[in-house]
């Protein structure tokens, strides 16, 4: 029962088929052994057979579809189009002459009215002055805003990274360290990298405070990552677990996951 | 040993298609369509369970091939690239489309809602089933981890192929199906007794 936890990733790509002779054959000598762990994986299994049944739907319609035809149309029409380029079939819209005609008059009409709420604004205020207080008021509602923004890339950021980190302290766990390769992205990696750049800014924010220390480590790691090959051995994965561990990183992420709400 | 060979044939035929498309032929786009089109069907059919949204995408996605060829790096699967192209299609089509689509999704679950009302409790297991509770929890995924468990159960890939054409690890795109798994077993568990 301690190790159905770690396993249940494993039965679930038992049951899709993706999995290595060596997974294979540990995930069936634990399903012999495991009432609780067959259950599941029967589940999965009936999860897996309907989709295979959804997928049999789509096949339905795409039988409805004269593909040959579409093919030729659809080659003919791109070919045809070549203004078209940089833009979306169905999704663009064109502006002509006509159309600015047309839409002339509410231009005009959202003109003046912006320009009497401007004016109502700044020049008819009560007292025929600007209130006091209101550019401190304007301050507050932009830092509250930026604050805001900030805090919804964090959120984003770290939900990514714990999937990155997750997945480095699964590795070699239960296979033969000797022959074990980690293979990891680079691309994932630096797009972690650049996604911190929006924020490392707002990091002084007291609403983000908490989390700066946390952001540091992270992307301490990251740039470790960097510095090594895409796949990595069991020592120089467990260099980098160890930090994890040690800097417990993977709980401050849930903590501060709750503080920033993700 | 035969399949290996009508593989390798198929790689050299696509390899030849994309070396003419790139010099102009008309014909040879058209082929590699023929080739493609229906996998990106499949994908988008998929991703929005609507045969219009998917013939869109199944366009779209040939307009930027037609305009992006140059782009190709012929080292790289191209069928990787044509699904990377598509997977980028539906994610935005979506984000365009979302407040929309969740509304038309609102309305269907308050009508299917209130079609079950009418009747008793364990008679909702009878009415819809498993399948058609799978397709509503699926739309309760991440845009990221639906897109996985479509490439994954309806398209037939493997880990490292969905890997590849996400651009991240496989650990993450395994992480991401675990997941995924995990959050429709809760969704469904009240079959897992019939199960």
């Amino acid at each position: 029962m301690k190790d159905c936890k770690k396993l249940t990733g494993l039965l679930i790509d038992y049951a899709c088929g993706d999995i290595s002779p060596r997974e294979r054959r540990l995930a069936e000598a634990h399903l012999k052994t495991c009432p609780h762990c067959q259950k599941e994986f029967r589940f999965q299994q009936d999860i897996n057979e309907n989709m295979a049944r959804l997928d049999r739907d789509s096949e339905r319609v795409m039988q409805s579809i004269d593909w040959e035809r579409n093919a030729r149309e659809l080659s003919s029409t791109i070919r045809s189009a070549p203004s078209r380029a940089g833009r979306g079939v169905t999704f663009s819209f064109s502006f002509n002459l006509s159309n600015w005609k047309a839409l002339a008059p509410l231009t005009a009409a959202v003109l003046l009215l912006g320009i009497w709420m401007g004016y109502l604004l700044f020049h008819a205020a009560p007292g025929g002055e600007v209130p006091r207080g209101s550019a401190l008021e304007q301050q507050a509602v932009l830092t509250r805003l930026e604050a805001a923004l900030a805090k919804r890339e964090v959120s984003g950021y770290v939900k990514q990274a714990q999937l990155v980190l997750t997945d480095l302290m699964r590795q070699c766990d239960y296979e033969d360290a000797s022959s074990y390769r980690y293979q990891w992205s680079r691309g994932e990696v630096k797009e972690l990298l650049n996604r911190s750049r929006y924020f490392s800014q707002d990091l002084d924010n007291p609403r983000l405070l908490s989390s700066k220390s946390l952001l540091k480590k992270i992307e301490w790691l990251l740039y470790e990552m960097l510095t090594m090959e895409e796949d990595l051995s069991c020592d120089q994965l467990q260099r980098l677990q160890d930090y994890v561990r040690r800097e417990r990183l993977l709980l401050k992420i849930r903590l501060i996951g709750k503080e920033i709400s993700i | 040993m035969v399949n290996l060979q009508e593989k390798t044939d198929a790689v050299r035929k696509e390899n030849e298609l994309i070396r003419l498309f790139k010099s102009g032929s008309e014909e040879a786009f058209t082929r590699l369509i023929v080739l493609y089109q229906q996998q990106v069907f499949k994908v988008a059919y998929g991703f929005f369970r609507d045969r219009d949204d998917a013939m869109e995408i199944v366009q779209e996605t040939f307009l930027r091939v037609y305009q992006k060829i140059d782009r190709f790096d012929k080292n790289s699967s191209f069928k990787n690239w044509v699904y990377r192209i598509a997977y980028n299609l539906c994610i935005d089509f979506y984000r365009k489309f979302k407040n929309k689509k969740s509304c038309d999704r609102e309305i269907y679950e308050l009508d299917e809602a209130r079609n079950l009302s009418v009747l008793e409790p364990e008679d909702h297991i009878d009415r819809r089933d498993f399948k058609e509770s799978l397709d509503v929890s699926l739309q309760s995924l991440s845009k990221r981890q639906k897109m996985i468990f479509v490439l994954k159960h309806n398209s037939g890939l493997k880990y490292r192929e969905i890997a590849d054409i996400l651009d991240v690890s496989v650990g993450t795109v395994k992480s991401l199906h675990h997941r995924a798994t995990q959050a429709l077993k809760k969704k469904l568990a009240h079959y897992e007794v019939t199960a």
